[in-house]
């Protein structure tokens, strides 16, 4: 029961019985003092289910089936009545946050409005790594867990190809993997707000390595970078936003709406994952170092890969006010990769509001969709 | 009135952010988050060895045996799930003809479709903020 539904019952009550619509009646002699109880009321209710945890927003909403599973992998098929478009999507998601930002709430979730669009989407989730997966490398994700996910989304999607969507470091490994799997079924390749040039990427993020922090010093007892570690580099790129975000939170406590949003956001951006040692280590070998995508030298599985191999048509979503993946960390990836059909595509938001609030919901969704729509099968 | 704490932080917030920014992304503070991540690091390694001796002593496992158990039997599993996986492969490449694989992780071979090809280009998309 929220703190303006005891208010409304309080005033029925000293009604004595009467309807509400005749409690409103009644000259209220206490109008503004009633508006800062009321307020107050509910800030206090609100900042109570906050601390305590109660009635928190959900997230994740959206209906779906676990189809797949390999480790700690886990490949999800969104529930649609209809799928109308094809191939089937496949989203990939990056290492380091959870999943569930593509789901965000019902109302401003992009998982959802693709499935409104008739999208047959699928979501690989890579799961909480621990000691287990310590000595996860990119060829395990690229070579292993990458290929078999999209083979089983080719094959309950009708054998009609895939089109691989990754999202930040999930980017990253779709390239890879495309790159090192031409013949794989993939129809066509979205990668967003995607580190490239790792020189331009920001120094907090790239302070790993020679002449900075030693990736083997990072680890925590299972092998891996511990989640606290990832989050830190996320806050020390805007060391107030922690602080903001509190501020916003105790502006806005008394808005119902803001709060389950602010509830929503907040358990994404605190619940970092871990990310495995070894693939740590090779990233900061082969890209913080190597910058292998610019310098072309990029190894896998004893192998060189060329991002001239990727035959697919190629969409490369540029975040333009992105403080974690800067826009011109990502700009010419269109003219590495072999396509012949490349879009790089850049859109006025930042690295999470590609996906997530109203300027997603107008226009960065929008305009992803209409470019995978047209290299789609569209049903009538 | 509500709302004069909140301009006061944000000039506040305008006034610091871009310096610490420019702060945490200075090459002093990363020499100093290096050099702490190695001292951290280094104190753990130290306390780890010493109550190892001290488990081993009494003949007692440490997290560090059971961590590395735990690897192994997660790269068993791996090397299991990989040969599984060939095994689908191979019976499903010498059934083919008299029936076909049903299982989702060997893998299809392409298929052609009869989808519309875009001209091929190069473009770039601005999508401007309304």
């Amino acid at each position: 029961m929220s703190a303006s539904t005891l208010i409304k019952l309080n005033n029925a009550a000293d009604a004595n019985g009467k309807s509400p619509e005749r409690a409103a009646e009644v000259p209220n002699l206490f109008g503004p003092f009633a508006e800062l109880w009321e307020t107050g009321m509910r800030r206090w209710w609100n900042l109570t289910r906050h601390v305590m945890g109660i009635d928190r927003a959900p997230v994740g909403q959206t209906p779906r089936d676990a189809v797949w599973s390999n480790g700690k992998a886990v490949l999800y098929r969104y529930r649609s009545e209809n799928p109308t478009v094809r191939p089937p999507l496949l989203l990939v998601m990056s290492l380091v946050s959870r999943s569930f930002i593509l789901d965000l709430q019902p109302g401003n979730s992009f998982i959802e409005r693709l499935v409104a669009e008739g999208f047959d989407v699928f979501l690989l989730d890579w799961g909480v790594p621990d000691e287990e997966d310590a000595n996860n490398t990119l060829e395990t994700y690229c070579d292993e867990l990458l290929p078999q996910a999209v083979a089983k989304v080719n094959q309950m999607g009708g054998e009609v190809g895939v089109t691989v969507f990754g999202y930040c470091y999930g980017g990253l490994l779709s390239l890879l993997y495309a790159a090192g799997h031409p013949e794989d079924p993939i129809r066509n390749l979205v990668v967003m707000a995607t580190p490239v040039d790792f020189t331009k990427m920001p120094t907090v993020m790239t302070g790993v390595g020679k002449g900075g922090i030693d990736p083997e010093h990072l680890m925590d007892h299972t092998g891996n970078v511990p989640a606290e570690a990832v989050r830190a580099s996320f806050t020390l790129l805007t060391p107030t936003s922690d602080l903001s975000t509190v501020m916003d939170f105790w502006e806005h406590l008394d808005d119902d709406k803001f709060l389950s949003s602010y509830q929503a956001m907040t358990s994404w951006t605190r619940s970092h994952i871990p990310f495995p040692g070894a693939t740590m280590i090779q990233t900061v070998e082969m890209f913080i170092e190597g910058n292998g995508f610019v310098t072309g030298d990029l190894m896998l599985g004893g192998r060189k890969l060329d991002l001239g191999d990727i035959k697919a048509p190629f969409l490369n979503v540029i975040a333009e006010r992105d403080h974690i993946v800067p826009p011109e960390s990502t700009f010419g990836l269109g003219e590495m990769i072999g396509s012949d059909d490349a879009t790089e595509m850049r859109l006025p938001a930042g690295h999470v509001g590609l996906i997530v609030g109203n300027g997603a919901r107008k226009r960065s969704i929008p305009s992803m969709v209409g470019w995978m729509l047209e290299h789609s099968d569209v049903a009538a | 009135m509500a709302k004069q704490w909140r301009e006061i932080y944000d000039e506040w917030e305008k006034a610091v952010a871009p310096g610490l920014q420019q702060f945490t992304a200075s090459d002093g503070f990363r020499d100093f988050m290096a050099a702490s991540a190695k001292v951290t690091s280094a104190f753990t390694a130290e306390f780890e060895r010493a109550s190892r001796r001290w488990l081993h002593f009494w003949n007692l496992p440490a997290a560090t045996d059971v961590r590395k158990l735990r690897q192994q039997v997660a790269a068993v599993d791996r090397e299991l799930k990989g040969l599984k996986n060939l095994v689908f492969e191979v019976v499903a490449a010498e059934g083919t003809d008299a029936a076909p694989a049903t299982n989702g992780q060997s893998k299809p071979a392409a298929k052609k479709t009869t989808a519309k090809k875009p001209a091929a280009r190069k473009t770039a998309v601005a999508v401007e903020a309304s």
